[in-house]
């Protein structure tokens, strides 16, 4: 791994670890109910500013808080065309199964591939430095699992080609 | 100095809780019920009773020093008083509030006459018994702008002022005085010139002898610096200064000065308010309590309760109770230091902790004082937290 992505992911950290500060704050637009407010963006002084956090230009981070939770966005290195491929892929497995992620969103915001929405209700249930824990083995292996599919590909694409070249020898 | 006293109640958020004046008896808010405790041994036990009638998360539980009698108020808008039966049982009577929104606070005044619920529509209402309808009923103060939700809120000790902090980053002194509950004549001058501000009144109405003419009267409003929810209000024993917590991580104190001055041969005061900050960088405190007059603790989201202190020059964080460091001196840990360098450096900002090094493992939501020594100082409070673990802390 390289030097700069130490320093990235420990600044998403104490990022995270901060905009996690979330309690329980019923909706002030609708009685009776209890909204993720960043999701609802209704009452503008619940929200504050989002922060990005941005290692080059292919890989940042996006979090949005508010008073009750959180929104994370990560966009995943994508080097070539194979790449976006395989991240679309990969996201695209996760986001479908978001019910037994918890805390994944359906869909990612745009310019993002995956999104993470953590509420007061989550961070009640689970440790909150567990789930920043989470996050950060989260971005530290996607890109790792991008690049053994990758080279997996690679080698298959090789296999299959040699294999089939030499029925012309 | 004494362990603080731990006991995990449950595995579930605890909004709030309250003891009784003997500390015999523990309400702790949990779901949409609030549980009620009894003091056996060196633990709290629970009891049978629930108090079950609220439909969503109960946010604030109260109980009166004297009549014992508990109040709670939840997210669905409906604020209750429990009065216990000779038979021990626990009645419930709605108090008719009138919120728009969640319930967010609810305390008793301190001479324990009415009920400040704050609400999600940014509203206070005052609730007051009536004797003649035997209900309660509730007034609106500071209705006529619009506000944001009412984060928390803080009685004065003379039970006619009402702190609160708000979720647009304000904090307002105002009046506590009902309008129709607080009918009676305004007779001495000290009544109309509070410590905080002066209360507006007419001779026009009663033809003669001043009376309270607004609900909403503010007599000071604080915007914090740089922002942030105000998530905690608190005044201090005398009523003198008030501290309030804010979501940038800071307390701040409050001084009101009063300067009397004669003017077309009445007394008018003038105030001045001077405001101290103290900016941490731990996490934004959640809860407040004042142990003495020159000491706060407070609490949140850093899982600990830190200590605040006027040393005469100022105030300033001077400790952190936090009793229970899992990071050890030994000498066993001390060789190792290498070995853990090395592994802290390739951990990428990961922890392989799973417990932290504080008693709570989650945000504490509330303090509340528990023992009181000999000069009205708070010698033990206690505080309750998401991880449902209350802890009995003494005050260093």
């Amino acid at each position: 791994m390289s030097s700069s992505l130490r320093p990235y992911l420990t600044c998403v950290r104490s990022s995270l670890t901060a905009a996690m500060s979330l309690c329980d704050f019923a909706s002030e637009v609708a009685e009776r109910h209890n909204v993720p407010e960043i999701e609802s963006g209704k009452t503008p002084e619940v929200l504050l500013n989002p922060i990005t956090i941005a290692r080059n230009e292919h890989e940042r981070v996006l979090i949005e808080p508010s008073i009750n939770s959180i929104r994370i966005s990560i966009k995943i290195k994508q080097a070539d065309d194979n790449e976006i491929l395989l991240v679309h892929k990969f996201t695209r497995f996760l986001s479908q199964r978001a019910e037994q992620f918890v805390i994944l969103r359906r869909k990612p915001v745009k310019g993002y591939d995956i999104s993470f929405l953590i509420t007061n209700f989550h961070t009640e249930q689970m440790l909150k430095h567990k789930l920043v824990d989470f996050i950060i083995e989260f971005m530290k292996d996607v890109d790792k699992d991008i690049s053994e599919m990758k080279l997996f590909i690679n080698t298959r694409a090789r296999f299959v080609a040699e294999a089939f070249l030499t029925s012309f020898q | 100095m004494p362990t603080p006293e731990a006991q995990l109640l449950f595995h579930q958020p605890i909004p709030d809780h309250a003891f009784s004046q003997d500390r015999q008896l523990l309400a702790v808010a949990r779901g949409s019920k609030v549980l009620l405790y009894s003091r056996a041994g060196n633990e709290y036990a629970k009891q049978d009773q629930e108090l079950d009638i609220n439909k969503q998360t109960i946010t604030s539980v109260d109980i009166a020093p004297n009549s014992g009698r508990i109040v709670t108020c939840s997210q669905d808008r409906n604020p209750y008083v429990w009065e216990q039966q000779p038979t021990g049982e626990w009645k419930a009577s709605l108090v008719l509030a009138g919120l728009k929104r969640a319930g967010t606070q609810i305390r008793w005044s301190p001479d324990e006459t009415r009920i400040a619920v704050g609400c999600g529509s940014g509203a206070i209402a005052i609730c007051y018994f009536d004797e003649g309808n035997n209900t309660w009923l509730g007034k609106h103060v500071l209705t006529k702008q619009t506000y944001s939700t009412v984060l928390s809120l803080a009685w004065h000790p003379n039970s006619k002022i009402l702190a609160s902090g708000y979720a647009d980053s304000k904090t307002r002194v105002h009046s506590a005085l009902a309008r129709g509950f607080d009918k009676a004549r305004v007779k001495k001058l000290e009544e109309i010139i509070t410590e905080w501000g002066n209360y507006e009144v007419s001779t026009k109405e009663s033809g003669g002898s001043p009376v309270y003419t607004k609900n909403n009267t503010v007599f000071a409003e604080f915007t914090n610096p740089s922002g942030g929810w105000v998530h905690a209000v608190s005044f201090s024993p005398s009523g003198e200064a008030l501290a309030y917590a804010a979501h940038d991580s800071s307390i701040t104190v409050v001084y009101a000065h009063k300067s009397l001055r004669e003017e077309a041969g009445q007394t008018v005061a003038d105030f001045s308010y001077s405001r101290f900050t103290v900016s941490t960088t731990l996490l934004p405190f959640t809860s407040l309590l004042w142990s003495r007059e020159d000491q706060i603790i407070a609490a949140g989201h850093d899982c600990y309760p830190v200590i605040f202190q006027n040393s005469g020059e100022g105030w300033a964080l001077t400790s952190k109770l936090n009793a229970l460091q899992l990071a050890g001196t030994g000498g066993e840990e001390a060789e190792e230091s290498a070995f853990n360098k090395f592994r802290q450096m390739d951990s990428m900002g990961t922890t392989s902790k799973d417990v932290l090094g504080t008693i709570h493992q989650n945000t504490i939501c509330s303090l509340r004082p528990y023992e009181m020594g000999p000069h009205g100082d708070v010698v033990r409070f206690s505080s309750s937290g998401r991880d449902g673990r209350l802890v009995i802390f003494p005050v260093a």
